[in-house]
């Protein structure tokens, strides 16, 4: 029981931040508290059914926008707009959404360490709208007004930025499958 | 190719239809073209879980125990809810039983009925055929028949009322508010039907109090009040001290029963508002029957006492004192 809520505990620490975002993407940033709560609270009740092994980000991700999509749909949103992020987000979750990433590889401490390195390596003006952005949490429009360009170059840059960011981070996961790889290999013989 | 604004607002999660059309439509091209997407959001989903604190992180931990522990709670509440509902349930159809019968004899005696009003500024009496006595006031009303014909002796009160029934165990008496009925055989109390709330305060014999929406129901005991806030039908009964004075202003006597000086103290006290301390040299055993006539000033009731009562008081600026004679 005990060590069952500590795997509980452990779970949410590391699952709570990014399914927060991925809900607040769907269903826009103010509703996310409860739903990632609802999530955790459905995790909790069924947790005898479920095993804790790779495939819990998974079982996350699904019932995350499962939820989402619920709520949207008290929230009368037409049937049409549920619909599509439905399918939208069903694509996503084939693809990409819950599987292992680089965060789930690393420490916490170690991948902001790795972020702030790679956001520095960023282009001078680009690095200066991403800042503003990320770090200061500022909206694009303001962040226009600040430096007086457009909020249309703002939005240009910050894309720039996300784009080179996802190459570094995914060369971290490529790079952790080879170390991975290369330790199976030397345990093997 | 997708427009760079669309992107960010599909990754904020700001997208209307037309533009989730869009967001569809250039993924649905190729599963490459669709996992670059997802990718980028991905890491802009990093790039925020990285951003949030870890104060944000356990203030959500301790919500969701918070909410995991009321429903163990919620539960056992349940179970005992259960056991309740079907006792209720008996309660209720006897209740109905009654409530048809009381309304088929409202129908049949509704011809002779009095309405009797107090100003907003004084007190009323009002004298029933059957004895009992009624004083209203601020504006209070009450409809009453000319003559009891029924087995029930039922009249209607809008605002403050105090009432002294006369006994009578064959023919109930029940006075009717906005949101509750008292059931009553004989006996003192204050009654206050507002369109918000309403309040029963029992000074003497025993009285049932029915909440009309829900059928709640409550036997009192003298000293016990009952409230029933009319929106959410909700009766609690209190045990609220100094309930004998909840009708003083009928008569403006204030009541003492075996009352020590200790106790008259108290009394005058919440009545006046001011403080009165009892001195060491009082004697406790003395004690105080009757009714005492509400006057202007805390010190013209003691002069009165002081009549009967072996004790003398002194007023300072800030309170009153009473000491033995």
């Amino acid at each position: 029981m005990k060590e069952e809520a500590a795997t509980f505990q452990s779970l949410f620490h590391q699952y709570y931040p990014q399914l927060h975002s991925y809900v607040s993407g769907i269903v826009g940033a103010g509703d996310a508290e409860d739903i990632v709560e609802d999530v955790f609270e459905e995790l909790w009740s069924r947790r005898e059914g479920i095993e804790i092994g790779d495939k819990i980000g998974g079982f996350l991700y699904r019932s995350a926008l499962s939820h989402s999509l619920n709520h949207l749909r008290h929230k009368g949103v037409t049937d049409r707009h549920v619909q599509m992020v439905r399918q939208i987000n069903e694509v996503g979750l084939r693809l990409v959404d819950g599987g292992n990433t680089a965060q789930d590889h690393l420490e916490r401490e170690e991948l902001r360490a790795t972020l702030m390195k790679a956001i520095n390596e960023l282009p001078d003006k680009c690095r200066e709208v991403f800042k503003l952005s990320y770090l200061h949490g500022m909206k694009s429009k303001d962040i226009g007004d600040v430096l007086g360009i457009s909020t249309r170059t703002v939005d240009a840059h910050i894309y720039t930025a996300l784009k080179a960011l996802r190459k570094r981070l995914q060369g971290i996961d490529w790079l952790f499958l080879i170390i991975f790889f290369n330790f199976c290999l030397s345990s093997f013989f | 190719m997708l427009d760079e604004k669309i992107i960010l607002k599909f990754l904020r999660g700001e997208c209307n239809e037309q533009e989730l059309q869009a967001i569809k439509s250039h993924i649905d091209q190729s599963d490459e073209a669709a996992e670059e997407l997802f990718k980028l959001r991905q890491t802009y989903r990093m790039l925020e879980a990285e951003r949030m604190s870890d104060a944000e992180v356990n203030a959500a931990y301790n919500r969701l125990n918070e909410r995991l522990s009321q429903k163990v709670q919620a539960r056992k509440a349940e179970i005992r809810h259960i056991k309740m509902r079907r006792i209720a349930s008996v309660a209720a159809s006897i209740v109905a039983v009654v409530a048809i019968g009381v309304v088929l004899l409202w129908h049949r005696g509704n011809s002779n009925m009095l309405v009797a009003q107090a100003p907003d500024d004084s007190v009323i009496q009002v004298s029933l055929i059957d004895g009992t006595k009624v004083w209203l006031h601020n504006g209070a009303k009450l409809r009453y028949p000319k003559s009891f014909n029924n087995s029930v002796r039922k009249v209607e009160l809008q605002g403050e009322g105090y009432f002294e029934v006369a006994k009578d165990r064959i023919h109930p008496f029940l006075v009717q508010g906005n949101s509750i009925k008292v059931k009553v055989l004989g006996t003192k109390f204050a009654f206050k039907a507002t369109g918000k709330s309403s309040q029963v305060n029992l000074l003497e014999g025993s009285v049932e109090v029915q909440e009309l929406a829900r059928h709640g129901m409550v036997m009192l005991s003298p000293g016990q009040t009952a409230s029933i806030d009319s929106i959410t039908g909700t009766l609690r009964v209190s045990e609220r001290q100094h309930a004998e004075l909840s009708a003083i202003w009928h008569d403006d006597l204030i009541p003492f029963s075996n009352a020590t000086v200790a106790e008259i103290a108290r009394t005058l006290q919440y009545i006046y508002h001011e403080k009165i301390y009892v001195a060491d040299d009082v004697d406790t055993a003395t004690t105080y029957t009757g009714s005492v006539k509400r006057k202007g000033t805390v010190e013209d009731v003691l002069e009165a006492l002081t009549n009967t009562l072996p004790i003398t008081y002194k007023k300072t600026t800030n309170h009153i004192v009473l000491s033995n004679k």
